[in-house]
């Protein structure tokens, strides 16, 4: 296994880490009263692992079916027990080894958000000789990949009256005139968002999407298609427009929702891949596509609309795989089968369309909400790319791990006395886990990314300083040794000058802006501003607004990392806000391996 | 490959899944009658246990044999018939398949001097002509392109041509005519046969004929301009829209039960093309001692899980209450090239991959 393909695979390892630390594995909706989905008594259990924009959804599917005395097979009843798995993770997790002691059951059905990674799980294990493990599945419901784009800046492309395509959103993007090209030099930059395609269904679908457009075709996508000079010159050139990374789509559908409500969210990005579910979501006032108790959803002030690519696109189809496992038994099969048919129901199939997805069984029609209200069109899209032969998904994910953007990040580390405590039971200490995990994170940088290490509390070294740049900002593969040196040596120290370290840290990156870099500060704290020589969150957060807003922006984003119970993570999310970036919730010390990992996926 | 034995053996697609549902309650309410017995107790010992293999598009006929206790197994015509070429064991006793698939592998063994596969069990057990599943908006414009009718010579040359050169709009993107696999799947090599045999005006020509250069840049437009799809196209054409397929071939036995359930069943056109071509369900036995009484539950029970599942059986001129008006009457022979053609119109078709 190449260094690349260990490091995908530790990396998807650890972000269904992430996506099970983030999750209630079993027990739901605890203050509603409905039919918890954590006591099978006596039935015969249906796990499942479900891609995380369904999970809703499947959850009160599953909870009508298991309460139907139907729901049966030779007289023993049924319970069907969903839990949230992002795709590629548990692609990964099905690949190398599912620990049921730290992932929850072994699912019998899988539903990622599109069979290629029932391809790509498939062509894994093969190529380890080993069976295929995902047979053909049943479509559940069906949403395209479409280019989300604010109303203006599609308009001012010729929406909807022009055919756009991928070709020419990429050529766009690489244009070092922007969008004064198209009139408008005050959008600044084109910026364009993607996800990362080994975690995400949409960043893995924009990467096919990408390398077709690269090379002209519509189909037959072979590996030497992408080994060629031309199309690797093409892809470097599309990930310089990119804004940052990330897991999933909603972290740019969160930030452009709130850069709407400033009225700046035309400089924040200008087209992102999502799949048209997530567009509608957006329109309707919900961005992340949940609504939390009293949240009231407010249609933002410019919609996105749904640019469905004239070169063709690739549908998610969420299908229900029944895994050729051993751990499935013949009556666990047969009970994931009556499942499969019960959410093919028409009525069952009516709830996609509440959710913003298009029904799966033929008998019911597309209706509200896939409509122009919303941005959409049903009667688009007219044309699909192909989806490529396995090997070829694999070895386009290898190559996008090089080919990606590079990052000049700055990981600025908590060394406060409270760094000390015990992180749980054991006798390791917050700050001994944090140093584990923040060397592992090392691994997952390419060569050519730039990492420093700054450490902060009050009362450093000789001159009573608040941080100590303990590793000025390089070329990580010339100093990956010595930054591991030197987590190594961190010892806990005195108070948290949490405000003073964020807004030096962020003004020390934008003194040192890289355009062709993602400039991103990581900063891991595990408690709140103890600084009583600064205690102005208000001034820091208009600074860092005011100088990430606009279309000269030089956007430095700080991804902080709430480390511990007692980490302030409401005032961390208000500073990575400020910065259209995303705040970490590692409150449970022992998940901080993992959130590392979903941070490093932004890079 | 699947292999399920018992009752609850489901493929991939709605339309499984829901002839299933009828016709394993049918199924199970005629063999309650016969055998004055419960339903999946299974009809013999297990040493007596009849083995079927089923091609994907018949399914349904497989699933109705496993609620009689049969052992069966669902997979591509191809797959079988490399099986079936070799020297291993069969692993069945009978094969529910296409009347030239069998001959495919009645050929194949005789090539490599293999002892021939038992005779009999050679009465067709239904029928389906082949049909062309047309986009409505599309299929006008095409009538325009093709003023012959929509026939598959016309239909495969103008493969991968942009929509705009055939008269219509820039959105649609390139012609996509579309098949299931015709090297792997029973129905998608009919369809192919039919097209050639439009191509060449008949269906008596011979695999020297292939080498004709405009017959070889014919076939090539239409393997790169078209799709090859696996899995249940037809649902998928009704589930993403036209974006996956403009043209569809298959059988009448798919097509018209889907359209009439589906909610945009009427968007899509059903074309019987010129000349009406037919495909027949077989039974072909491989065993010299377990075929008699598989092929007898076949008859028995597969027989009417063909006619619930769109399939023309004794005769009928047209399905039971999914009878399209423009169905032509149906000739008396499949009016398809013979077995030996189309085993090398598939390798023609992998060649030009």
């Amino acid at each position: 296994m190449s260094i690349s393909m260990w490091r995908t695979g530790a990396l998807l390892v650890a972000a269904a880490l992430v996506a099970t630390a983030c999750s209630l594995p079993f027990a739901v909706d605890q203050d509603s009263g409905e039919v918890a989905l954590d006591d099978p008594g006596d039935c015969i259990v249906v796990d499942m692992a479900v891609s995380p924009e369904k999970i809703d959804l499947l959850q009160d599917l599953a909870r009508t079916f298991n309460s139907q005395d139907s729901s049966q097979v030779d007289g023993e009843c049924i319970f069907v027990r969903p839990q949230r798995k992002s795709s590629g993770a548990a692609m990964s997790l099905l690949a190398e080894g599912w620990d049921e002691a730290v992932e929850g059951p072994r699912p019998v059905i899988w539903s990622p958000a599109s069979s290629a990674w029932g391809a790509i799980l498939n062509q894994q294990l093969a190529d380890r000789g080993e069976p295929e493990m995902a047979p053909p599945g049943t479509p559940f419901m069906v949403t395209p990949l479409v280019i989300a784009m604010p109303q203006p800046m599609a308009e001012a492309l010729g929406y909807p009256d022009e055919p756009i395509g991928f070709a020419d959103i990429l050529q766009l993007s690489r244009n070092r005139e922007g969008w004064g090209a198209f009139g408008h030099p005050e959008w600044g930059q084109f910026r364009l968002g993607k996800t990362n395609p080994n975690f995400s269904t949409s960043g893995l679908s924009a990467l096919i999407a990408q390398y077709y457009a690269a090379t002209g075709k519509v189909r037959g996508l072979t590996v030497e298609d992408l080994r060629s000079d031309e199309v690797d010159r093409f892809a470097r050139g599309v990930e310089s427009a990119v804004v940052h990374y990330g897991d999933t789509t909603l972290s740019f559908l969160n930030n452009w929702y709130r850069t709407d409500a400033r009225g700046t969210s035309l400089t924040y990005v200008s087209a992102v891949a999502v799949e048209e579910k997530s567009l509608i979501d957006y329109n309707r006032g919900n961005p992340d596509g949940v609504l939390d108790p009293g949240e009231e959803p407010l249609e933002p002030k410019i919609p996105l609309v749904a640019v469905y690519p004239e070169e063709g696109t690739l549908f998610s189809d969420n299908p229900f795989f029944v895994l050729n496992a051993d751990w499935v038994d013949e009556r666990e099969a047969q009970a994931a089968q009556l499942f499969t048919e019960f959410v093919q129901q028409p009525e069952n199939q009516q709830r996609v369309l509440e959710f913003g997805f298009r029904p799966g069984n033929p008998e019911v029609a597309v209706g509200a909400p896939i409509s122009a209200e919303y941005g959409v069109d049903p009667s688009q899209p007219q044309t699909l790319l192909e989806v490529p032969q396995p090997p070829v998904m694999v070895e386009a994910l290898n190559r996008w791990g090089q080919q990606r953007k590079a990052a000049r990040v700055l990981l600025v580390m908590d060394v406060s006395g409270s760094m000390g405590d015990p992180a749980g039971q054991g006798r390791e200490t917050k700050l001994d886990l944090a140093k584990q995990a923040a060397i592992e994170a090392l691994e997952q940088f390419k060569a050519e990314d730039e990492v420093g290490l700054r450490i902060f509390t009050t009362d450093l070294g000789d001159n009573r300083e608040d941080y100590l740049d303990l590793v000025e900002i390089g070329e990580i593969g010339q100093q990956r040794e010595r930054i591991a040196a030197s987590i190594r040596s961190l010892t806990p120290i005195a108070g948290t000058p949490l405000y003073t370290v964020a807004k030096d840290s962020y003004d020390d990156l934008q003194e040192q802006f890289d355009s062709e870099r993602i400039n991103a500060v990581v900063l891991l704290t595990d408690g709140r501003n103890e600084d009583p020589r600064n205690q102005d969150l208000d001034g820091l957060l208009n600074h860092l607004r005011s100088t990430n807003e606009g279309q000269a922006t030089r956007p430095v984003r700080i991804f902080p990392i709430a480390y511990g119970a007692d980490a302030d993570l409401a005032v961390l999310r208000r500073i990575a806000e400020a910065t259209n970036a995303t705040a970490y919730d590692a409150s449970d010390p022992t998940t901080i391996s993992k959130v590392f990992t979903a941070v490093i996926s932004n890079f | 490959m699947q292999v399920v034995g018992g009752p609850a053996r489901h493929t991939d697609g709605m339309r499984t899944v829901l002839a299933l549902v009828a016709a394993a309650a049918m199924v199970a309410a005629a063999v309650a009658i016969r055998s004055g017995g419960a339903v999946g107790e299974g009809l013999r010992s297990s040493d007596e246990t009849a083995r079927v293999v089923c091609v994907t598009e018949l399914a349904a006929v497989c699933d109705a044999l496993a609620e009689r206790g049969a052992q069966v197994t669902v997979e591509d015509a191809g797959v079988t018939a490399g099986r079936l070429a070799g020297p291993d064991d069969p692993g069945h006793d009978a094969w529910v398949t296409f009347g030239p698939w069998r001959d495919i592998v009645f050929d194949a063994r005789r090539r490599a001097t293999l002892p021939p596969l038992p005779d009999g069990g050679g009465g067709v057990l239904a029928r389906s002509p082949l049909v062309m599943v047309v986009w409505e908006d599309r299929a006008t414009v095409l009538e325009q392109a093709c003023p012959r009718g929509l026939r598959w010579r016309c239909i495969g040359g103008r493969a991968g041509a942009a929509w705009t050169d055939l008269g219509g709009p820039a959105a649609w993107g390139p012609f996509k005519p579309a098949a299931v696999d015709p090297t792997t799947s029973a129905t998608g090599l009919l369809v192919l046969g039919q097209a050639a045999g439009d191509f060449f005006g008949t269906t008596d020509f011979s695999s020297r004929d292939m080498d004709d250069d405009r017959f070889l840049g014919w076939l090539t437009a239409l393997e790169r301009g078209g799709v090859a799809l696996a899995g249940s196209p037809l649902q998928r054409m009704l589930t993403q829209g036209p974006a996956v397929a403009d043209v569809y071939g298959t059988t009448e036995a798919e097509a018209l039960p889907l359209l009439q359930r589906a909610a945009r069943g009427d968007q899509l056109r059903v074309v019987y093309p010129e000349p009406v071509a037919v495909a027949e369900v077989v039974a072909a036995p491989l065993t010299a001692d377990g075929a008699g009484r598989a092929i007898s539950i076949i008859e028995d029970t597969g027989v009417t899980a063909l006619g619930q599942s769109g399939w023309r059986v004794d005769g009928q001129g047209t399905v039971d209450g999914q009878g399209s008006a423009d169905a032509p009457d149906l000739p008396a022979e499949p009016n398809l090239p013979s077995a030996g053609v189309l085993d090398a119109l598939r390798l023609r078709v992998e060649e030009i991959r």
